[in-house]
């Protein structure tokens, strides 16, 4: 039941990634681009 | 007028998430690219960019030397992106075991840093890697087998997600990534991925073109110029990369939405890649980032038009997605309860969330 509840809760929070993605783009958040690039994200 | 953006919402939502998929199978199946592997071994150049990676960087530079790739064939550069917390003075000690240290004093950003390391490479294949994650031994030869394919331009390895079991993670985000690597090796075999996994990646040398110094997703902006000039961009999944799942659906959030960013980054900077005479895999990059860019707002649609929609499959809808959404806001609430959701950090990370 927990891995249900907290896969529901994944894919509302990657959708939500979507809108906030645009938000800090049209804000034009460059500090935080540069200090995100070495959160050694792989996707 | 409820109704018809109900069901236009509907379609689309569908499409993204289950339409398109299946029609990748189908596809893949029909369309199927043969991947012919030959073993060899040409020079390789391996570049890893590291910012603050003092907790990690030992691990990972004995991992580079447990490769099994010839010496002489191989060139390790460690690209520093001027560290604050002691990371140059650990990978100082490993130039004597013959990897290159790029240095830089300043703070520059994860693309200037792989443009300096790339400027002092020497291999016919560059091969890149994050500090964080562990290389299986056998990765290189993996990669590499794959450009005896002169229509390669690049290859990405698997990305392995571990629980704390050490197994490969299988709810949560662990979940997600292994839906993402099934829509990744269909596309491949119909003709190219559309980005890589920044973990494990290799490319021709003569097709790396530097980046934007601002650029955020260096994994998608490589692959995208390799496949915008003709050439496949595919995945291999027997070279392997491990990292630990994050433990947290917020981890995950964070790093997403800096991956999100980065996709309307490249549609500035892209443009052509929504031109369908210019860009080979239009159609997936429309069906499989593009559709997840837009998927939010159809989503919240789909919910807003059902309320004024209250009789007979609708009303069906209306609960099912109530239902979902409260799900999640359990989930929302028994994250919240978990000691990771606020306290966790990636390894070695600059410990600044997107």
């Amino acid at each position: 039941m927990r891995k249900i509840l907290v896969t529901a809760y994944t894919f509302v929070l990657m959708n939500w990634a979507a809108v906030a993605g645009l938000y800090h783009f049209a804000r034009g958040s460059e500090n935080l681009w540069v200090k995100a690039t070495h959160q050694g994200d792989h996707r | 007028m409820a109704e018809t953006v109900f069901w236009i919402s509907f379609s689309l939502v569908s499409y993204v998430y289950l339409g398109y998929p299946l029609l990748l199978l189908v596809w893949s199946f029909l369309g199927r690219n043969a991947e012919v592997k030959v073993y060899s071994e040409p020079r390789v150049s391996l570049v890893i960019a590291a910012y603050n990676e003092r907790e990690n960087i030992v691990s990972k530079m004995d991992n580079c030397l447990e490769l099994d790739y010839p010496r002489e064939k191989l060139q390790v550069i460690l690209s520093l992106d001027g560290p604050t917390d002691g990371t140059d003075a650990l990978a100082w000690k490993y130039a004597s075991c013959g990897i290159e240290i790029v240095w830089s004093p300043v703070h520059r950003g994860k693309a200037a840093t792989l443009n300096a390391a790339v400027a002092e490479t020497r291999g016919e294949i560059l091969v890149f890697a994050d500090a964080r994650q562990r290389l299986d031994p056998g990765a290189l030869r993996e990669l590499v087998a794959n450009f005896h394919d002169p229509s390669v331009g690049g290859v990405s390895g698997e990305l392995i997600l571990c629980d704390e079991t050490g197994k490969e993670a299988a709810s949560g985000a662990g979940l997600y990534w292994r839906y993402e690597k099934l829509l990744r090796s269909r596309e491949s075999r119909i003709h190219s991925l559309l980005g890589v996994t920044g973990a494990l990646y290799a490319v021709r040398r003569e097709l790396f073109q530097a980046l934007p110094h601002d650029t955020i997703l260096d994994d998608m902006m490589i692959p995208l110029r390799i496949v915008l000039d003709g050439k496949r961009v595919i995945f291999d999944p027997a070279a392997r990369a491990y990292d630990r799942v994050a433990p947290a659906p917020e981890v995950e959030y964070r790093r997403k939405v800096r991956t999100l960013m980065g996709n309307y980054q490249l549609l500035a900077r892209m443009p052509e890649l929504l031109h369908p005479s210019r860009n080979p895999v239009w159609f997936q990059f429309l069906s499989h980032k593009v559709g997840r860019l837009v998927v939010p707002y159809f989503l919240m649609a789909l919910f807003v038009s059902n309320l004024f929609l209250l009789r007979g499959i609708y009303l069906v809808s209306l609960l099912l997605q109530t239902a979902w959404y409260l799900s999640a806001l359990a989930g929302y609430a028994i994250s919240r309860g978990s000691p990771e959701a606020d306290g966790y950090q990636t390894p070695g990370s600059s410990k600044e969330a997107a």
